[in-house]
């Protein structure tokens, strides 16, 4: 399967690299993929790409780590104080309908062409996928564990940290899983729409030069990105899985 | 002591009202060992759930002479519900740790407690290498972690094979005697309720309420003659007898 | 009926405590106009919009690119997905870098395709073509993957062409996947649709968002961002009613 895929990876490549010259594709159209895996080298070597490259990651992480951070604690509030979940899954679910490319804008008004308005965006499309599962995690956990920490006389705190967190953690990381994606996706956007530094920065540069082997380097590197994120956490998710159920 | 008076439960409202436990009187010395048999539906886990508060009554109440404790009860589940994110030993570790118990102290006390339940060399063994039968001798020797002098018991081995049931059976016994601990035992098998206990409880379903209780004259300790002692054999028969009218 | 009045009120009441916040902030708390105008001021700047008729052809370009692109992504996203399902051995090579694709931000072809082809309404189409295109296609491939063998069995015993057992057995069977993969693809086109406005053009909502943003209009810049979010909601409606009204036989009756 791995093997096949490689192979298939590679096939493209080929390809692609193999129609370029016959097809006679001007370069600034459609560079082959020889001249963008150079371009990308350049930009490591001569350009700053390796500093964008981490200004995205820490924006992502940043704001992963914010949304996850509140999803979980909203989670935790609403499996305690149902009433409060009733009162607000109206409100929750039309935020969370509501199209996020429509909020960025208002970020960016009121937070600055920096890193904070991506955060802040990358921390809301985080926050919805973390809270869902935090909350089915708990709420499709054993019933016996919440027996056990009645017996146990758990203090809350301990009840979450000891039993609830634990026994959420594979969910969690399917929603993370899920979470990831759309960070990538929000800090690009938010990049794209207006930054000074980033890989959406280097992306949107490359655009308006024209210059077609950067912006071709630059996509197959966030695929990269986003992939090895992807598959980061679905790693760890299965040996999480693997040794403990 | 367990002093349970007037203790009911009624389920749900209106028409889908069900009684699971009509009012019930008895006291439980220090020490006792009373297992409470009877068919499904007779409220013999709604009673226990009651002791260990767990779920509110209805009506009546119970009084622990342990009440003053951060935990009055130690309470062993039918699946041994463990941890499956930590070791045997942080198992068994976990009320003393969730407690402030010191570090030193707690190794001490688990040591003591795998050798009890005779979990020696599976301290680091996650809970699902474990067979059915040491899954729950681990949850028996976390249920004694913080030596709680009550001990309730929600049909433990009901999940495990009868060979192994019959070894936790003779082991329970021991831990009984060697503790002094006063242990609710709710079970499916007449046997066991018998060669377990100082005393039956025998539960009717449907309103669920006790219909008797019988005074085991066995002596200590219990082992393979106990259950060729014709005084046994007597009590399982007449067991038996109530539970089939019950079930008929 | 009596269901469905109670979540528009849910959601009418979950809108009010939204306007009630934004006003508050705005008013009572001082905030300045320039980062958060009241609603009111709002309302009254779209309504002049409206009237004046200068919103309706932004809204009217959204909305067609949106639609062009979601059905030419479906239709092409189902068709590839079928080829794949009939033709394991190409999933064999393929899936990988399309896992790779499917967990890429998407979005950053953007400026590629803008490079390939122009700043007009190709280049908007082709932006959210190739954003639906592959929720469709991964969620149709997971619908005909799905399918109850037994209808296989149907098929082969019925001795149905392939046009026939594509239309009749294959299709509908996987559409409750399709429709998953739809749902997705819908916001991604809205997402696709108003940043391709954003970077590029003088039409459509996204448009009207950098214009008001680089004129320091916010007024505008917050009706923009209120009629993005409508519509986003008003898509996500009318999938759900469609979904409602035509899948019903996919999901197990609630009893």
């Amino acid at each position: 399967m791995f093997l096949k895929a490689i192979i298939g990876l590679v096939g493209i490549a080929v390809l692609w690299g193999v129609a370029v010259p016959i097809f006679d594709v001007p370069h600034y159209l459609l560079p082959g993929p020889i001249e963008v895996a150079e371009r990308i080298i350049f930009l490591f070597q001569r350009g700053d790409l390796a500093w964008h490259i981490y200004v995205t990651l820490s924006e992502v992480f940043g704001g992963f780590i914010l949304g996850a951070v509140v999803g979980i604690a909203a989670a935790l509030v609403f499996s305690r104080f149902p009433i409060v979940e009733r009162v607000l899954t109206p409100l929750i679910l039309l935020l969370q309908t509501i199209p996020k490319i429509a909020i960025a804008p208002l970020l960016l008004l009121w937070l600055g062409l920096g890193a904070s308005p991506k955060v802040a965006l990358v921390a809301v499309v985080t926050f919805f996928p973390v809270m869902t599962a935090m909350l089915s995690g708990i709420r499709y956990m054993n019933k016996s564990y919440s027996d056990l920490s009645v017996v146990l006389r758990l203090s809350p705190w301990q009840r979450f940290w000891h039993i609830e967190l634990p026994a959420a953690i594979p969910t969690l990381f399917a929603g993370a899983t899920v979470a990831t994606t759309l960070a990538m996706t929000a800090a690009v956007i938010g990049e794209l729409m207006g930054a000074n530094k980033g890989m959406g920065f280097v992306l949107a540069t490359g655009q308006e030069n024209a210059d077609t082997a950067t912006v071709m380097g630059m996509v197959i590197l966030l695929s990269f990105v986003g992939w090895a994120l992807f598959a980061i956490l679905d790693y760890g998710r299965r040996r999480v899985e693997d040794r403990f159920l | 002591m367990i002093k349970i008076e007037k203790l009911s439960k009624t389920y749900g409202q209106g028409d889908g009202q069900v009684v699971a436990l009509e009012p019930l009187d008895q006291t439980i010395n220090e020490g006792e060992f009373v297992s409470i048999i009877g068919p499904s539906g007779c409220g013999k886990s709604t009673l226990l759930r009651l002791i260990a508060n767990l779920e509110a009554p209805t009506s009546g109440r119970v009084t622990l002479e342990t009440a003053g404790l951060k935990r009055p009860v130690g309470f062993v589940f039918q699946d041994a519900v463990l941890l499956p994110w930590k070791s045997v030993a942080d198992n068994i570790r976990f009320p003393l740790d969730t407690s402030g118990v010191p570090r030193k102290l707690a190794d001490e006390k688990v040591k003591e407690l795998v050798e009890l339940v005779g979990l020696k060399g599976f301290e680091k063994s996650l809970p699902k290498q474990l067979s059915g039968g040491m899954r729950q001798r681990a949850a028996i020797a976390r249920a004694l972690a913080d030596d709680p002098p009550i001990l309730l018991m929600d049909e433990p081995f009901s999940a495990v094979d009868l060979l192994t049931r019959e070894t936790l059976n003779d082991e329970l016994s021991r831990i009984w005697q060697k503790t002094g601990k006063t242990i609710l035992l709710v079970t499916h098998s007449v046997e066991e309720a018998a060669y377990l206990g100082s005393r039956v409880m025998v539960m009717s379903p449907r309103p669920g309420r006790l219909k008797v209780t019988y005074e085991v004259d066995l002596p200590l300790p219990r082992g393979e003659c106990t259950k060729r002692d014709p005084k046994f054999l007597d009590l399982v028969s007449e067991l038996r007898t109530l539970m089939r009218e019950m079930t008929s | 009926m009596k269901g469905r009045i109670k979540p528009v009120l849910e959601y009418s009441g979950a809108l009010l405590v939204l306007v009630a916040a934004w006003w508050y902030v705005s008013g009572p708390m001082g905030m300045p106009a320039y980062l958060l105008p009241s609603p009111a001021s709002v309302g009254s700047l779209l309504w002049d919009m409206i009237l004046s008729g200068k919103l309706w052809p932004h809204l009217a370009f959204t909305v067609q690119n949106i639609l062009i692109g979601l059905i030419v992504g479906t239709v092409f996203g189902v068709l590839l997905a079928y080829m794949f399902f009939k033709t394991p051995s190409l999933s064999d090579y393929l899936e990988g870098p399309l896992v790779v694709i499917q967990t890429a931000p998407k979005i950053a072809i953007a400026p590629l395709i803008i490079i390939w082809f122009g700043l007009g309404l190709t280049a908007k189409i082709v932006l959210i073509f190739s954003l639906v295109f592959f929720p469709v296609f991964a969620g149709a491939l997971a619908g005909f993957r799905s399918i109850d063998s037994r209808l296989h069995d149907l098929a082969l015993l019925m001795n149905l062409s392939r046009t026939q057992r594509f239309l009749r057995i294959d299709l509908p069977a996987a559409l409750p996947g399709i429709f998953v993969g739809i749902k997705i693809g819908a916001i991604q086109a809205l997402v696709g649709a108003i940043l391709a406005e954003w970077m590029s053009g003088s039409d459509g909502l996204g448009y009207l968002m950098t214009f008001a943003t680089a004129t320091y209009k916010t007024p505008l810049l917050f009706g923009a961002v209120l009629m993005t979010a409508f519509l986003g909601l008003a898509m996500h409606a009318i999938l759900n009613e469609i979904e409602a009204r035509y899948l019903a036989w996919s999901t197990p009756d609630e009893q």
